[in-house]
């Protein structure tokens, strides 16, 4: 099994295999480009800690392949994270954030769906005061703009969807 | 242009310099492709963006001297103002300084990267609490504070943080600069501390498109970038009959969020007009669903301006009566890859042979049209099939499609048995012999029904045609809406020639009803030896199925099983629900949602040790265990031990079964990963019973005619609300919602209505 080399943003080196290494399209398509190379590849966008994560994520489900769901590929659906991608996934805010960054950059879209849900679930349910606290976020309206708002919901209630 | 190309090309739009993009663009695809492509990305990349890329320095350079001040420091003081220098180099050109240290400066991808790692640089370096994007205001909310202070504040001082002064040593020598930037990338990245606020703007989108319009109105209150995050991300539109809805109401609702829907669905509203379909016409560029379901004010003519006027859609839904085959001819001239039909009474069969016409059609749902099975017949031209939902089909009938080789999902609602089994061995589903790709397969047997009863059918249709049209139309649309289960007798005993696509199988959803009497003969090894050799099944409905102690058999080797939700209408007792959890516990390791309903009217215990082997499936994360009809489950504290070392669950729902105490949800408290528990409170039936006939003064409400409401006030003790229930958690804040709900016991449902 061929290995390849990536260098993180902090320059640390990781010899991965190939096969593992190309989960994630931009590596694939630099690969393409470049053809054979023992140099690092180096990832400027990615730390060190983010990129063992990442690349633990892609042994795994190179280990552990997940079904395809292209069926219902547009359904909002938030449920249907599996266990073990649950699990990789709790981290700090920070973490998450970068991992979704990393995985934005490096094109992995399996990870990024499964990150970017993740964040969704922290949303879902809340009220925007629990939303504010979760992430930190100022309420910059007006009493009147939250009325005025409130009362457009009013009328675009979809509670149907 | 299609969405993939799309967002490539909005990929390197970001990256490059948008001129020079646009030159080599429009000279490549000609005027109206530029034109599309910018109209997109106008609207998909924030404007203020654009903003920034375009005039942030112009603006700095008329409100005051400052900006320069950022400009010549940042190539000789910290890394943010190399971002901003770079910026003016590649946009408006104040080429003389920033070329000078053009080699120290960041590369032009990261130069011109869009807001979230200038904004993260911003951050990181000068100023972490107030720095972010505002689109409504300005790109930084705190700009005007950051330029009146980036004169003399730590913004342009280089002594004020270590990373600026070694930023600064990195400019004076060109040799040293790589090495120098790469230890500054270290510090950034060990100090960056991402915020949500800090990711880039189409992944944030990206994020909110998986909230449920729900979730969107909640988020937009959180904030005002917040409150366009959630505008832009709803692209999906429900219109109905609610109350305070009007036609203006509705034009409206599509016109303000016209510029980002995608799916419409109308259903039922007596409101939407040709005006309403004009608004969608004029400004819904980017939508590419449209679903009707039995809108009176829907005609041919509103089709026929849709497939002419919105050549991006990909998927329709029409349900109506009104619609005639001048629809079906307007669907013909589509680039439709979905089309779902319901309805559509007076149109001839024949008619529907023109759907062949649609070149683009993969998927095909007709299983809202109340024909025979011979409309079967009118889809052979349809040969690019790869999805099919019908109604009603027949062994004979459905063997005539000639694209079932190329099928990966087949939908029978109702299977109907014709003369022909007895010619093929009794077996039935021959047709499985061809779909040699079918990756699911849905399937449910019809109804049989005696003279006596067709008779009675008939009857119940005349008097139907009596009531009025509308009330019609949601009776008939409520019957296409069910899903696809029927109380039927016997037809199918013999299921083998499912393994014929064994290989591609992974959804299998049937309901087939099986014959009490046949079971009483003791063999049901076909069921057995049928399902265990579909080996890469991954879900699993069984609906009215009567599984007796060796069809359970059968679960004992499903590797790959995530979900299996099994009703079973006939059970043999405490015994066999014990065998059939043995089995799921050993042989379905990949188990991730569970749901067993006992639809039956008996209680029925599980017996501890066989679902102390459930904690096996160790990805479990749904658990149903309930019942209807009146019966289901005696659950005990020894279960929701076994509970309780199921690591992974999340959903726990155990309403309508019994025997559920303080104790067992003690055990609760090992489920980490548990958040959504439902469970049901029975009631004495006598107690509910003598409240409501004293607060009824019994039968003296009876003398009032006229009365249709009678509103009964159920209060639930105020420690419900009080205590945040279960100590075993008192910090944890969560919803507590409590539902109420008639039992159906088909004995007493006489009982139940008198009260």
């Amino acid at each position: 099994m061929s290995t390849i080399k990536l260098e993180s943003a902090d320059e640390k080196v990781f010899e991965v295999e190939r096969d593992i290494a190309c989960m994630a399209v931009t590596i694939k398509n630099m690969l393409e480009d470049i053809g054979e190379t023992d140099t690092a590849i180096p990832l400027p966008n990615v730390t060190s800690n983010i990129l063992e994560k990442v690349l633990e994520y892609c042994k795994h489900h190179k280990e552990h392949p997940t079904p395809q769901q292209d069926e219902k590929k547009d359904e909002k659906r938030l449920d249907d994270i599996p266990p073990w991608d649950r699990e990789f996934c709790k981290v700090d805010q920070p973490t998450l954030f970068e991992l979704i960054l990393a995985a934005n950059y490096l094109d992995i879209k399996p990870l990024l769906d499964v990150t970017c849900k993740t964040v969704a679930n922290m949303i879902r349910g809340k009220t925007p005061e629990e939303i504010r606290k979760i992430f930190n976020i100022k309420n910059d309206f007006t009493p009147e703009e939250e009325e005025q708002i409130r009362k457009e919901n009013e009328w675009c209630e979809d509670k149907g969807n | 242009m299609d969405e993939e190309n799309l967002g490539k090309l909005l990929q390197a739009f970001s990256n490059c310099n948008y001129i020079e993009f646009v030159k080599i663009f429009s000279m490549i695809h000609g005027f109206d492709a530029t034109f599309e492509f910018l109209r997109n990305a106008l609207t998909t990349i924030p404007f203020m963006a654009f903003k920034r890329k375009f005039w942030w320095s112009k603006e700095d350079d008329d409100n005051s001297s400052s900006s320069s001040n950022i400009t010549s420091s940042s190539s000789s003081s910290s890394p943010t103002n190399h971002v901003f220098s770079s910026n003016s180099e590649n946009n408006v050109g104040s080429s003389s300084s920033s070329s000078s240290a053009g080699h120290n400066y960041p590369n032009k991808r990261q130069a011109i990267r869009s807001t979230w790692e200038d904004d993260n640089n911003n951050d990181t370096w000068t100023n972490p609490d107030n720095n972010y994007y505002d689109s409504d205001t300005g790109y930084h909310r705190n700009a005007q504070k950051l330029k009146s202070t980036s004169s003399s504040s730590s913004f342009t001082q280089p002594t004020t943080s270590p990373t600026s002064t070694s930023s600064s040593s990195s400019s004076s020598t060109s040799s040293s600069s790589s090495s120098n930037d790469s230890s500054l990338r270290k510090k950034r990245n060990s100090k960056r501390k991402l915020k949500f606020m800090d990711l880039p703007f189409e992944l944030i989108i990206s994020i909110f498109c998986f909230l449920k319009s729900t979730d969107l109105m909640v988020t937009s209150l959180v904030s005002r970038e917040w409150n366009r995050f959630s505008f832009i991300s709803t692209n999906e539109l429900l219109i109905d009959n609610r109350n305070g809805t009007s036609l203006d109401i509705i034009n409206r609702k599509i016109y303000k969020h016209s510029e980002y829907l995608k799916k419409i669905r109308c259903s039922h509203s007596i409101y939407f007009n040709s005006s309403s379909l004009h608004t969608i016409i004029n400004h819904c560029r980017q939508v590419t669903d449209l679903q009707f379901y039995y809108c009176p004010n829907l005609h041919d003519s509103h089709i026929e301006s849709i497939c002419l006027s919105l050549p991006q859609l990909k998927r329709i839904v029409l349900h109506s009566n009104h619609l005639t085959s001048r629809t079906i001819d307007s669907l013909t001239k589509t680039k439709l890859v979905n089309v779902e039909l319901g309805g559509f009474a007076n149109v001839a069969v024949e008619a529907f042979t023109k759907l062949g016409h649609i070149a683009t059609l993969t998927s095909l749902d007709v299983s809202g049209i109340d024909r025979d099975s011979e409309l079967i017949h009118s889809l052979t031209t349809c040969k690019r099939l790869r999805t099919l939902r019908l109604g009603v089909a027949t062994e004979q009938t459905i063997c005539r499609l000639p694209f079932l080789e190329n099928l990966n999902w087949l939908s029978i609602a109702e299977w109907d048995v014709d003369e022909q089994h007895d010619q093929n061995n009794g077996k039935y589903l021959n047709f499985l012999e061809r779909c040699k790709k079918l990756k699911k397969l849905e399937f449910a047997t019809a109804t049989i029904t005696s003279n006596e009863q067709t008779q009675q059918q008939q009857t119940q249709n005349q008097q139907q045609q009596q009531i009025q049209p509308q009330q019609q139309q949601t009776q008939q649309n409520e019957q296409t809406n069910q899903p696809i289960t029927t109380q039927s007798s016997i037809l199918i005993r013999e299921i083998s020639n499912l393994t014929q696509c064994w290989e591609s199988l992974c959804e299998l959803d049937l309901d087939l009803s099986f014959d009490l009497e046949y079971h009483k003969e003791g063999d049901c090894s076909f069921f057995e030896m049928t399902l265990s050799r579909l080996v890469h099944l991954e879900i699993l409905f069984l609906s009215s199925f009567n599984l007796d102690s060796s069809c359970w058999r059968a679960f004992s080797n499903l590797p790959l099983l995530r979900v299996l939700s099994i009703c079973c209408t006939q059970m043999e007792g405490s015994e066999s629900i014990g065998r059939g959890l043995g089995h799921i516990g050993s042989g379905c390791p990949s188990l991730q949602k569970l749901s067993l309903i006992n639809s039956t009217s008996k209680w029925i215990e599980i017996p501890p040790k066989s679902f102390a082997q459930l904690p096996n499936c160790q990805e479990l994360t749904q658990l149903c265990i309930g019942g209807s009809r009146g019966g289901g489950w005696i659950l005990n504290e020894q279960i929701f031990l076994s509970i309780a070392k199921m690591s992974s669950l999340q959903q726990l729902d155990t309403s309508n079964s019994l025997g559920v105490n303080e104790e067992c949800l003690e055990y609760l408290r090992h489920c980490q990963s548990l958040e959504s528990l439902e469970c049901g409170i029975r009631l004495e039936e006598d107690m509910v019973r003598s409240a409501i006939a004293e607060w009824c003064a019994t039968k003296t409400l009876s003398n009032c005619k006229s009365l249709k409401n009678v509103v009964v006030d159920l209060r639930l003790p105020s420690t419900i609300y009080d205590q945040p229930c279960l100590s075993f958690n008192p910090k944890s804040s969560f919803q507590f919602i409590a539902k109420i709900s008639n039992s159906p016991e088909p004995n007493n449902n006489n009982n139940n209505n008198r009260m």
